[in-house]
């Protein structure tokens, strides 16, 4: 049962994903948790409107069109190279692709996989967030 | 038994003790031969260099003492060198003898009869006859060049073809075994340079091919098969050799290359007609020469003809073999998109439906997006379902008779109002003529719908405005209906045009790349056809199938 956190201090996250039932979804999973949310459905319009040292965190599909989440992640690093960016991604092979080239240094724990319920959901940001 | 010389000619009408004896002089030499054709009866046994044939027949004394021992009844077997230049006289001499063999480099003649053995007793000038023999009756000596002379009779060829060879142009068979680097590499480098038809290489590691190349034998088979010739190549292939079969591609596409497994040894193969095995004795040498061990270089056919058929099964197993990893990376590929696929309406009907509780107040979008993922899921469910029937062929259509007009109008009817939702500035046109009317096809109703929507789905999917317009008639000799849906959107991406009706094949991010692949099989299982190609004036694409006609 989640229950209604007390204020968090309004910490920042947004989320990206080419599926708007999905940003929808991680929109009102969070909020309900005291979240102050940003989506986006489209790569290139988050880069156009991001806001450099804004987010607490940054939640990125991999598999989209005309920018994929790594290529997101880089562009992303440039504007705010301490942003925390982590990943929820429904495929596994862009994972081991992902550890094999030059994101190796990543770590394995900034991948979060779908399908994922609400509660996990909310302990995964949590953790990611409060990780060093 | 005696050894005693003569100066002048000896008749001897019947040798009653054994003697070896020596001749000199010319003459003396001719008669005594001819001598040794009146003693015998049976056979005479005859190993000559390629200067004896022509010497035998223009010496008529000579040649009429043979003719007469084969009208006794004499057998005369005759091994020599055929040459170009003594053809015709062997051809003659086929005719009297009972056997003419041809061996390559015989130097120095004898003749064995039954009873009597002889030999010119020094190296005669060049087409002139000996100026002195040797003769024997000694059993022993008899015998004992008896097996000299089986020797090289059991390993010589017959003169029909050595005479064949000769008149065709053709080369004589030979095996040769190279043991000097230096003349090995120069071997092959020649070898490549003579493909005229065709070249096989079996090279037994990845280095090989760059020690080859730096011989210059991919400049010549590039050259080669641009000027025709057939050219396949196994090769173990790696980042050493990356760079060459690079080159090779672009100098000649048509070259084809598999990749190999190391092999102790090399093959290649030239125009079926010639072959070289090397061993490889040093696997990481920079040079031909320093890798290579033994060498078999020959022409013998029957040595080419098994390479070729050893090389062929090897082609034919690394075919296979590259198959087989394509299949395994579709399969790959097949459970990464599906997974992916599955998940994502999963995430949202799972998600979804645990927030009902927290906002009630938006219980009729939440209720909508799990509606439609539900939907998403059951079309991804079916999509590879029906992927799995096709596969392990268990697909079957449930046939009946309609008219294809009335499907074409409900299908149209269901699918405008599937625009409409979407919000898109797009019209959906029926371009029906007055004759269409009444056409019968006898198809699976549903699987048909399927594929209309299917080709509907993707045309809406890319085009943003403008209209989607279906046509459908007659083929010219009236044994089938061709349907055609025009967009006027983006157009098929080139990248992807070759392979559209494959698995897994998509530009959109929300595809499976599944349903024009389903699609093909339906129309095919159907008894029909369909493509798709770019509308001439750039502006969308136009896809078509055909159904046969109920006759």
């Amino acid at each position: 049962m989640i229950q209604r956190q007390p204020h968090q201090g309004q910490k920042r996250i947004l989320v990206v994903d080419d599926e708007p039932d999905l940003t929808r979804l991680c929109s009102l999973a969070l909020k309900y948790h005291g979240f102050n949310v940003d989506t986006f459905n489209d790569s290139e319009e988050v880069l156009s409107n991001f806001k450099p040292d804004y987010y607490d965190l940054v939640i990125l599909d991999i598999k989209m069109p005309k920018m994929d989440g790594f290529e997101l992640y880089d562009e992303l690093k440039k504007k705010d190279s301490d942003a925390k960016i982590c990943f929820l991604t429904a495929s596994e092979l862009y994972y081991k692709e992902f550890r094999k080239k030059e994101y190796h240094a990543l770590d394995k724990n900034l991948f979060i996989r779908k399908p994922i319920d609400n509660e996990d959901l909310l302990k995964e940001v949590n953790r990611i967030m409060t990780s060093a | 038994m005696t050894v005693s010389t003569s100066i002048s000619p000896v008749r001897r009408e019947s040798p009653k003790k054994e003697d070896i004896l020596v001749f000199y002089g010319v003459d003396a030499v001719i008669n005594i031969v001819m001598q040794f054709l009146n003693h015998t009866n049976k056979t005479v046994y005859a190993c000559v260099d390629q200067t004896r044939p022509i010497l035998t027949l223009d010496i008529l004394v000579l040649k009429k003492a043979f003719e007469d021992a084969k009208r006794r009844g004499v057998k005369l077997m005759y091994v020599t060198e055929i040459t170009k230049d003594n053809l015709s006289y062997c051809k003659q001499l086929m005719e009297m003898t009972h056997e003419l063999r041809h061996l390559e480099g015989i130097k120095g003649n004898f003749y064995i009869s039954e009873t009597e053995y002889l030999a010119p007793a020094a190296l005669h000038e060049k087409g002139k006859p000996a100026s002195q023999i040797i003769y024997s009756n000694v059993n022993e000596i008899i015998e004992h060049q008896k097996y000299v002379f089986d020797s090289f009779w059991n390993r010589a060829i017959p003169a029909e073809q050595r005479i064949k060879e000769i008149e065709e142009g053709l080369a004589p068979e030979f095996y040769e075994v190279i043991t000097d680097p230096e003349k090995a590499a120069q071997t092959i480098t020649d070898l490549a340079r003579s493909v005229k038809k065709e070249a096989l290489f079996f090279l037994p590691n990845d280095k090989a091919l760059v020690r080859v190349e730096k011989l210059g034998l991919i400049d010549n088979v590039v050259k080669a098969s641009q000027s025709g010739a057939t050219v396949k190549i196994i090769c173990p292939l790696s980042g050493v050799n990356a760079e060459i079969v690079r080159r090779i591609s672009e100098g000649a596409s048509e070259i084809q290359i598999l990749n190999g497994n190391n092999s102790p040894y090399g093959m290649y193969i030239v125009d079926g007609a010639k072959f070289i095995k090397a061993e490889l004795r040093n696997p990481n040498a920079e040079k031909f020469s320093e890798s290579v061990g033994f060498m078999v270089y020959s022409n013998s056919k029957t040595s080419v003809d098994s390479f070729k058929s050893i090389f062929e099964l090897l082609w034919n197993e690394r075919t296979l073999n590259e198959e087989l990893e394509k299949a395994y990376k579709m399969q790959k590929e097949f459970i990464n998109v599906a997974s992916h696929e599955l998940r994502t309406p999963i995430q949202a009907i799972l998600g979804m439906s645990g927030l009902l509780k927290y906002y009630p107040e938006e219980k009729d979008e939440l209720i909508e997006i799990i509606q439609r993922n539900a939907k998403r899921l059951q079309t991804l469910t079916a999509n590879i379902l029906d992927i799995t029937r096709i596969e392990s062929q268990t697909f079957q259509l449930e046939k009946e008779r309609f008219n294809i007009y009335e499907l074409l109008s409900d299908v149209i009817k269901d699918f405008t109002e599937r625009i409409k939702s979407d919000n898109k500035n797009v019209r959906l046109v029926y371009d029906r003529k007055d004759t269409d009317h009444h056409i019968i096809v006898e198809a699976d109703k549903g699987r048909i719908t399927q594929v209309l929507l299917n080709i509907l789905n993707n045309a809406l999917k890319f085009t943003n405005e403008g209209q989607i317009i279906i046509r459908a008639h007659e083929s010219n000799n009236k044994k089938e209906i061709i349907v055609s849906i025009t967009d006027t959107g983006t157009g098929i991406n080139k990248d992807i045009f070759a392979k559209l009706f494959s698995k897994f094949v998509t530009k959109s991010s929300q595809g499976t790349g599944l349903g024009l692949y389903i699609s093909k099989s339906i129309v095919e299982a159907h008894g029909g056809r369909i493509w798709a190609e770019n509308n001439a004036d750039r502006r969308g694409a136009t896809f078509m199938f055909t159904l046969p006609l109920v006759s």
